[in-house]
């Protein structure tokens, strides 16, 4: 029971690694432009649409053919950052909010546009386990059982570990990271501080896009079917896990995105247990009540801070 | 203060009367239609503009004048739609009861949802909003006893006190008075005492406490405004569209609908509806048609989403505000400050 408890726990790996990425990138631009950015996940599926592209036109294989479609990521994020945000500063968080949402409006009618009609394109994972003619898996025996785990899922962790681990260490350690947690505490300030928040932003921007093209990417070759919508569940879950850990730290909203996922599959896999079949179509909403519950009591997120603001 | 309530009072009257003309204006498209003027199609996208006028109208009330935002409006809808279907197709209650029950019911709802924003503001109060509304997509989706799953559900067109079957012009001019009566009333809630109320707690909060008005009670009344004039918006869908799928209820949707409010102009109320028309009947009934760009199928949302982003960069106070900025220029130099002073107003009403 244990062991098929730890396979099910497994599973969720690589949506918890979708789930991080996606997270990391909205709570830079969260903490950066003061916005929730929607686009994100429009943004993600644009360069998923690239790199599909690369792989099925001219059969680049899928870890080179990621690059061009974060190249492409990067370049649109720096671009949202410097022709609009930038002049729109003056924008109120309701505005903003609506800004993004005419990015995923534009990235919705551009799609078809260059792609044609994109229906179900396939994908392949990292290591394309079809192709070279062994299992998907590996079993792992533990405790007179088998721990199923999937090898795209393995490569897809140890990309985030890294990914993420560098992006940590940036932020504590670099130039770029100092000015993105003083521009984050205080924009106005930073910038009197001779920190030139529009490079700290646009930096911001195209990171954030970079990182939603990687996690579409992963997301695609663990067999999700492409479409401009399908980086949306992943998004909102992002947003989710932001206000479950909290915005005001970086740490926070990462171990929300780790909570969610595994909640969700532990959860489904109280299915298992005699009489409690159907909890496997209700897990999403038990989890998301689950959460609402944390934030009431904890409105600022399970490692935010309440900021009290002096007068 | 006094003195000004007597003309108040008279103009609120006059606000009426403009209600009422604005709607049997409305009801020459069905004429127009029947003429061979217009196309069918154009029914059903006014009619659907008409619908989220509804639904934006009582956002405006949390996000204008409470200054609470919320991204479950769709949620909401959804719930009065479902509901709405349920009761009238599988439990054969009469129209007008299961729209009654459709509307309570989800605000009764929106009042505990309400209680997360005495907790929070600003972007976090959003998001979680936010995870209602997905906890309601996915029961949607779910709870196949009642809603169909993702097969969806049908309802038909209403029927008017068991007697009088009513087609789809008739359910139009239906949709027609209801955004009417919804307008009046959000008029009269906001220039009363409400209104007044959740001015004082836009502003400052804690000024309005000290002024003895309780926060708590006045969000959790714009809150259950909010979901109840979605619900009954969700309501009138389902039985003007006579179908309802779980994917409609998203986040685009909740979005779309705070576009509406924030490009027609945060608290105004025929702002409002210009907003539903740009965002919603703009890009199939105008763009699709233009010659070159219209057949392309994506290029009709990629103008609507530029046209957004233009309208929210360089109009302060949606196109409510450009019209009154225009308005006032016309006028003596003192109209002009007392103007611009209010546009600036509207602008400034952010969630935090």
């Amino acid at each position: 029971m244990f062991v098929s408890f730890l396979s099910t726990i497994c599973a969720s790996l690589l949506v918890v690694c979708v789930t991080v990425m996606c997270t990391f990138a909205v709570t830079l631009i969260f903490k950066t432009s003061t916005t929730t950015n929607f686009a994100e996940g429009s943004l993600a599926a644009l360069g998923c649409y690239v790199t599909a592209t690369c792989l099925n036109k001219y059969n680049i294989p899928v870890y080179i053919g990621v690059f061009p479609g974060i190249a492409v990521g990067v370049v649109l994020g720096l671009l949202i950052d410097v022709a609009i945000f930038r002049r729109g500063r003056n924008v109120n968080a309701v505005g903003k909010q609506i800004i993004t949402m005419g990015i995923v409006s534009i990235i919705f009618g551009a799609i078809p546009l260059i792609f044609g009609t994109p229906e179900s394109i396939p994908f392949e994972p990292f290591y394309n386990t079809k192709k070279a003619g062994t299992s998907a898996n590996f079993l792992i025996p533990f405790m007179g059982g088998k721990i199923v785990l999937t090898k795209h899922g393995l490569i897809c962790v140890i990309i985030t570990v890294i990914v993420i681990g560098v992006l940590f260490l940036l932020l504590k350690h670099s130039k770029w990271g100092l000015g993105v947690r003083c521009a984050a505490s205080n924009e106005y300030t930073a910038e009197l501080m001779g920190i030139n928040t529009h490079v700290i932003t646009a930096m911001s921007w195209a990171i954030a896009a970079g990182l939603g093209v990687l996690g579409a990417v992963m997301y695609a070759g663990g067999g999700v079917m492409i479409s401009t919508s399908f980086m949306v569940t992943p998004m909102v879950n992002a947003f989710l896990a932001g206000i479950l850990g909290g915005f005001s730290t970086f740490y926070g909203p990462v171990i929300g995105a780790i909570i969610i996922p595994i909640a969700a599959n532990a959860v489904g896999f109280l299915a298992n247990f005699p009489g409690m079949s159907s909890i496997s179509r209700w897990n999403m909403v038990i989890v998301y009540a689950a959460m609402l519950v944390v934030i009431l009591i904890k409105p600022s997120g399970l490692f935010g801070k309440k900021i009290v603001k002096k007068v | 203060m006094e003195k000004k309530r007597p003309a108040v009072k008279g103009f609120s009257n006059k606000q009426y009367i403009g209600f009422i003309i604005f709607g049997l204006c409305l009801c020459l498209i069905p004429v127009l239609v029947k003429m061979g003027v217009l196309k069918t199609s154009f029914l059903n996208i006014i009619g659907g503009s008409i619908i989220y006028t509804i639904a934006a109208l009582g956002l405006n009330i949390l996000l204008g004048y409470a200054g609470s935002s919320s991204l479950g409006t769709a949620g909401f809808m959804g719930l009065g739609a479902y509901i709405s279907a349920y009761m009238s197709a599988d439990l054969g209650l009469p129209w007008e009861l299961s729209l009654i029950i459709a509307t309570v019911i989800p605000t009764l709802i929106g009042i505990l949802v309400g209680v997360l924003s005495l907790k929070m503001s600003g972007l976090y109060l959003g998001i979680a909003t936010l995870c209602v509304a997905e906890i309601f997509r996915k029961t949607f989706s779910q709870f196949t006893q009642v809603t169909g799953g993702f097969a969806g559900k049908s309802a038909s067109f209403p029927v008017l006190f068991g007697t009088i079957k009513l087609k789809q012009t008739g359910t139009f001019v239906l949709l027609i008075v209801f955004m009417v009566l919804a307008m009046m009333l959000t008029y009269n809630l906001v220039h009363g005492q409400l209104g007044r109320a959740l001015h004082a707690i836009r502003s400052s909060e804690t000024a309005a406490q000290a002024m003895g008005v309780s926060l708590r009670k006045y969000r959790l009344v714009a809150f259950a405004l909010a979901s109840g004039y979605g619900a009954m918006a969700g309501s009138l869908y389902v039985h003007f569209v006579r179908f309802v799928y779980p994917s409609t209820w998203n986040l685009l949707l909740s979005l779309n609908i705070l576009a509406m409010i924030v490009i027609g102009g945060m608290r105004s109320i025929y702002g409002t509806f210009i907003g539903a028309i740009i965002v919603y009947a703009v890009p199939d009934l105008i763009l699709k048609r233009i010659p070159v760009v219209g057949s392309y199928n994506g290029f009709a949302y990629v103008f609507s989403g530029v046209l957004v982003i233009l309208v929210i960069m360089f109009s302060r106070g949606g196109i409510a505000g450009m019209i009154s900025g225009l308005v006032s220029k016309r006028k003596a130099r003192p109209a002009e400050t007392a103007a611009a002073a209010g546009t600036d107003d509207s602008s400034g009403a952010g969630t935090e």
